[in-house]
C-alpha cells in the first residue's frame, strides 16, 4: 500500500494532465485500500479523485473561462495536503483536503447542472464501492461520509445483490418465520 | 415473539410505501418489534431535515407513534454488549493489512438489543451483518472474492459470535412482504394479485434490500402466485 503523500501526488498529476480514467482508477484503488484499513483520509481522497474525474470529463466545466483558475486552486490545496501528509501533520492534512472539497463544491454550485452536487454523488458512488468489498452499508457510508439511505438506494439499483447468491431462499425464510410466530398450518 | 428491526429494513418498507402492510403484519403475527435508539436517529430524526427523505422518515415516525415499533433507549447493558459485538465482529476477518472493520455501531447495537431482549428474529436487509450471523465462512469467501486477497479468520471470535446469536433468525423486507402476501395482508394497501406482489418485491430490491432477481423469480414461480 502506497503512502498517502504518494497518492496525493498521483491525484495531482492525473488531474493536471486530464487523465480522467486514470484518476477514476486511482479513486477506486484508494477506496479499496481505505476499506481494508478503515482509513478515512484515503477514503476522502478517493472521493475527491472521483469528483475531479467527473468534473474534468464534463464540457460545461472545462469550457468555462474560469476553469483554469479553479483548477489551479484545487491543485494548490492538493499540494498543501501532500506536504501535510509528508510531514505527518494530520490537522493540516485534514484542513487541506477540506479546502479541496470546498473548491469542488463552490465550482459545482457555480457551474454545475444538477441539484445534487458532484461531491455528494461521489461520496455515494464510492461508498457503494466500499460496500462491494464486503463492508456493511453503514460502515461503507461512514467511510466516505455518505448518507446511508442514499447508499442503500444506489445499491438497490445496481446488480450487486445479484452477484452473491443468498444462503436461504425467500420460501425457506418465510417457513422459518412462520414457525417462529406460530403461523404454520 | 420479540424481533429487532434494522434501519435499512425500515427505510425499505417506508420507501416502498408498504407501511400499512407492515403494521398489519406486525399486529397479525403478534410481533413485539424493537428498534434501537441509533436506528431511530438514523431513520427518523436525521432524515426529517433532509427534503429528499423527510416523507419516508415521517412514515417511520408515525409507525413509532402507533407502537408498531418500540424504541429501545441505549442503556449501559446494551452499550457494553454493543461494544463487545463490535470488537468481536471487527476482529474476525483479517487481510495482510490488518483487521477488516465490517460493521458499525448501529448494527452492533441492534444485535445487542436482540440478545438482551431475547429476540428470536432480526429484520435486516443488508448482507454483511446477516452473513456474519448466518454463515461467517461464507462471508469470508465473499470478502476474499471481492477484495481479491486472502482473508484469514479469528475462529475464537467467530465462534463466540455464533454462540451468542445461535437462536437468532435473520429475515429481510422481501421475506416480510412475501409472507404478508401469503397471509392476505395486502388488502390494507393493495389488491391481492401477482402484479402487486411482484411489484412490491421489486420495489424492495430497488430500495436496497439484498435480494437477487433469480430469488424473486424463483419465489413467484414456486408459490404459483396468481
Amino acid at each position: 500500500m502506497k503512502p498517502l503523500s504518494y497518492d496525493i501526488e498521483e491525484a495531482k498529476k492525473l488531474f493536471d494532465k486530464k487523465q480522467v480514467m486514470d484518476l477514476r482508477g486511482l479513486g477506486n484503488r484508494l477506496i479499496r485500500e481505505a476499506a481494508f484499513k478503515n482509513d478515512y483520509a484515503k477514503a476522502e481522497l478517493g472521493v475527491i479523485c472521483y469528483a475531479l474525474h467527473k468534473m474534468e470529463s464534463k464540457s460545461h466545466f472545462i469550457s468555462n473561462p474560469n476553469w483554469h483558475k479553479i483548477k489551479e486552486a484545487i491543485l494548490t490545496s492538493l499540494l498543501e495536503a501532500q506536504n501535510a501528509a509528508q510531514n505527518e501533520n494530520a490537522k493540516e492534512l485534514l484542513q487541506a483536503l477540506k479546502t479541496t472539497i470546498k473548491h469542488i463544491n463552490r465550482v459545482d454550485n457555480e457551474l454545475g447542472n444538477y441539484a445534487q452536487n458532484i461531491y455528494e454523488k461521489a461520496k455515494v458512488k464510492q461508498a457503494s464501492l466500499a460496500y462491494s468489498y464486503g463492508l456493511s452499508i453503514a460502515q461503507a457510508s461512514s467511510l466516505t461520509g455518505a448518507d446511508t439511505k442514499e447508499v442503500q438506494n444506489y445499491i438497490g439499483f445496481t446488480t450487486m445483490p445479484d452477484e452473491e447468491p443468498e444462503i436461504k431462499t425467500i420460501a425457506q425464510r418465510i417457513k422459518e418465520l412462520k414457525e417462529l410466530v406460530g403461523a404454520v398450518q | 415473539m420479540k424481533a429487532v428491526i434494522d434501519t435499512g429494513t425500515m427505510i425499505t418498507l417506508s420507501g416502498t410505501c408498504l407501511m400499512n402492510v407492515f403494521r398489519e403484519f406486525v399486529r397479525h403475527n403478534k410481533i413485539e418489534l424493537l428498534i434501537s435508539s441509533t436506528v431511530a436517529e438514523e431513520s427518523v430524526w436525521k432524515p426529517l431535515s433532509n427534503k429528499r427523505f423527510a416523507l419516508n422518515a415521517a412514515r417511520i415516525k408515525y409507525a413509532m407513534s402507533q407502537q408498531t415499533v418500540k424504541v429501545i433507549p441505549l442503556g449501559a447493558d446494551i452499550a457494553n454488549l454493543q461494544e463487545k459485538v463490535m470488537r468481536l465482529a471487527n476482529n474476525s476477518f483479517f487481510t495482510n493489512d490488518g483487521a477488516l472493520k465490517i460493521i458499525q455501531a448501529g448494527e452492533a447495537e441492534a444485535l445487542a438489543i436482540a440478545k438482551i431482549h431475547n429476540a428470536k428474529a432480526m429484520f435486516i436487509d443488508e448482507r454483511t451483518t446477516r452473513s456474519l450471523i448466518e454463515n461467517p465462512m461464507r462471508l469470508k469467501q465473499v470478502l476474499e472474492r471481492r477484495q481479491d486477497k486472502e482473508v484469514t479468520t479469528n475462529k475464537q471470535n467467530i465462534d463466540l459470535m455464533k454462540s451468542m446469536f445461535s437462536e437468532l433468525k435473520m429475515f429481510r423486507s422481501v421475506d416480510l412482504i412475501a409472507m404478508a402476501y401469503e397471509q392476505n395482508l395486502f388488502d390494507h394497501e393493495l389488491n391481492h394479485t401477482k402484479l402487486e406482489l411482484e411489484a412490491a418485491l421489486w420495489s424492495a430490491k430497488f430500495n436496497g434490500c439484498a435480494v437477487s432477481e433469480n430469488e424473486i423469480e424463483a419465489y413467484l414461480k414456486a408459490y404459483r402466485v396468481e
